[in-house]
């Protein structure tokens, strides 16, 4: 009796297990989409009232933490998983870091290339780099770089307008191994055309507006 | 009248500047008179313009209404060095080691037209020009203090041109009356620019719909505040027996851009015109409208004292936030007296 409920349980297993690897032989590709994330808060906060005169104005609860975010979910990561190779990229104001180097445990690196989204059809399979905080170099201290027209972005002082440059693609080789690619589409809550942002405006910063394609396959091309 | 067909002249002139070095820059120029109704002109030449003292030595703070500086390059280094070190610093919109080598400024400029009578005295005179300029000098950006004030240096824009047409026409409508029309087409653009975009280095994004495109060759509009076209037309009405004159001008210019570092002004924040998050200015931008001011004014001089009254900007045209200083409608009059008997020129 107990013998033949092992042979039977056995022979389940085993059909389960030709079913799993048939399926690998026949090598149906995941699907490759384009997704937008809407309004991604990386760690905004409200301006101190009043502005002080003397000094930068403080942003009020700001936690400086990153907010974390792993392309093969399409989902944040908490930031208890800071230190686990769980993420790809994390956002905090414009800083945008890549899980390696200085940053992180994993392996994930980035390089910014010129395009539109759709026009990148292939991932580079060189040029990635890694984050490292202490390099002497402003342009090697984070793999996607900071500072105004460096990197994603260009500031206007006067108008403490951030503007996400069109035509950058950020590309990451992530700690799984697979290639993305994105591009930041805004930076201020609900995309406004004109943004006009706090403090004298009313728009908020700190949200990340992104289309984004992961490639789940082992290729290089999207 | 010259009596040859063909003149020629040739001049030049030598600047030197311990700084910034020096340059011959000759001149030529040329007439060719091909019948008593057409004249041709052209001429080319070499210009040279050092950084002046301002854009080299200013060490300039407006501390009234938020504040600026202004640090000209080859103190900018030092200054910005030493109050990095003060911490009053907040960011850096421009890396400071790319000042303190600001360059003067070369130019070479042809110019081709002619003058030509189309009719019994309507004169019509058009030129064509190019100017191609190295190290165009140009006002920078370069950080934020920690009060929240911009520093402003200086920097050269590698290469630019100016290209374009000018005509003028002219008429004189019985013996008391002038009529005349003058145009301006302008191509200003900065060269390195023109070569990103035919690269295809270039994008733009939809503020609207957020779709990236690439930016073609001809969508790349030109340096900020120049206008494509200008335009200008002139009644002049001068009857010399009872003194009376009168004129009616009409001033056009053209949609152009704003440039990129603007302020508040009377609380509004002033957009810049570039809204496609590329930093230059396309077809697809926000311009400032063209638009048409209108003009007009009427004398009478007796012996020597001349009374005129006027108004300019007739149909009240303003745009408070995008031309601050663009005043409305604006009513005004005026006596003189002259000394001397001469007539008095004006506008």
């Amino acid at each position: 009796m107990n013998l033949s409920r092992s042979i039977l349980s056995l022979a389940i297993l085993a059909g389960v297990v030709v079913s799993f690897t048939g399926c690998n032989e026949e090598e149906e590709p995941l699907p490759v989409v384009a997704t937008t994330v809407n309004d991604l808060n990386a760690d905004y906060a409200p301006y101190e009232n009043p502005l002080p005169t003397n000094r930068p104005p403080l942003r009020i609860g700001a936690t400086n933490k990153f907010i974390l975010f792993r392309f093969k979910t399409g989902a944040i990561v908490p930031n208890a998983d800071s230190t686990s190779s769980n993420w790809d990229i994390g956002f905090r104001s414009t800083t945008i870091i890549v899980n390696s180097g200085t940053s992180g445990p994993g392996s994930s690196m980035a390089q910014i290339i010129s395009g539109t989204l759709d026009a990148v059809t292939e991932a580079p399979m060189d040029g990635y780099k890694s984050d490292n905080k202490n390099a002497t170099a402003a342009a090697d201290k984070y793999a996607i770089q900071t500072g105004s027209g460096n990197g994603w972005y260009t500031y206007t002082a006067s108008s403490n307008l951030i503007v996400p440059i069109a035509g950058k693609i950020i590309v990451v080789k992530t700690s799984d191994n697979r290639y993305a690619k994105f591009e930041i589409l805004s930076y201020y809550k609900g995309k406004p055309v004109s943004p006009s942002p706090e403090p004298a405006g009313t728009d908020k910063d700190r949200y990340y507006t992104f289309r984004y394609v992961y490639q789940p396959n082992d290729t290089n091309s999207f | 009248m010259p009596t040859t067909e063909l003149s020629l002249i040739a001049g030049g002139r030598y600047d030197y500047n311990s700084v910034y070095g020096g340059q011959f820059s000759p001149k030529l120029s040329s007439r060719y008179e091909l019948n008593r109704k057409v004249t041709f002109k052209i001429s080319g030449g070499v210009g040279f313009k050092a950084p002046d003292f301002r854009q080299v030595y200013f060490n300039f703070n407006n501390s009234a209404a938020g504040g600026y500086s202004v640090l000209g390059t080859e103190v900018a280094v030092d200054r910005l060095a030493e109050m990095d070190a003060a911490g009053q610093i907040q960011s850096y919109l421009f890396d400071p080691a790319l000042l303190g080598d600001l360059q003067a400024e070369r130019s070479v400029s042809i110019n081709a037209g002619a003058n030509v009578e189309l009719l019994p005295y309507l004169m019509m005179d058009v030129n064509v020009f190019h100017n191609s300029i190295d190290n165009l000098i140009e006002t920078q950006a370069v950080a934020i203090t920690t009060a929240g004030q911009s520093i402003y240096s200086y920097r050269n824009i590698l290469s630019a041109f100016t290209q374009g047409l000018e005509s003028g026409f002219s008429y004189p409508v019985g013996k008391f009356l002038n009529l005349s029309l003058g145009y301006q087409l302008l191509f200003a653009k900065d060269k390195d620019v023109v070569e990103e975009v035919k690269a295809g280095e270039v994008y733009w994004r939809d503020p609207v719909t957020l779709v990236t495109k690439q930016l073609k060759p001809g969508e790349y509009f030109g340096l900020y505040n120049r206008s494509r076209h200008m335009g200008n037309f002139k009644i002049f009405y001068h009857h010399k027996p009872s003194g009376w004159e009168g004129s009616l001008r009409v001033i056009y210019r053209g949609k152009y851009g704003v440039g990129d570092i603007r302020g508040n002004i009377q609380g509004e924040v002033i957009p810049p015109s570039d809204t496609n998050s590329n930093s230059i200015l396309d077809k697809y931008d926000h311009f400032v409208e063209g638009y048409a001011l209108v003009n007009v004014s009427v004398a009478r001089t007796v012996k020597h004292i001349r009374f005129q009254m006027g108004v300019d900007n007739v149909f009240n045209h303003t745009e408070p936030v995008l031309i601050p200083n663009l005043p409305g409608r604006l009513y005004y009059g005026s006596i003189s007296y002259s000394f001397l008997k001469k007539n008095i020129n004006h506008n």
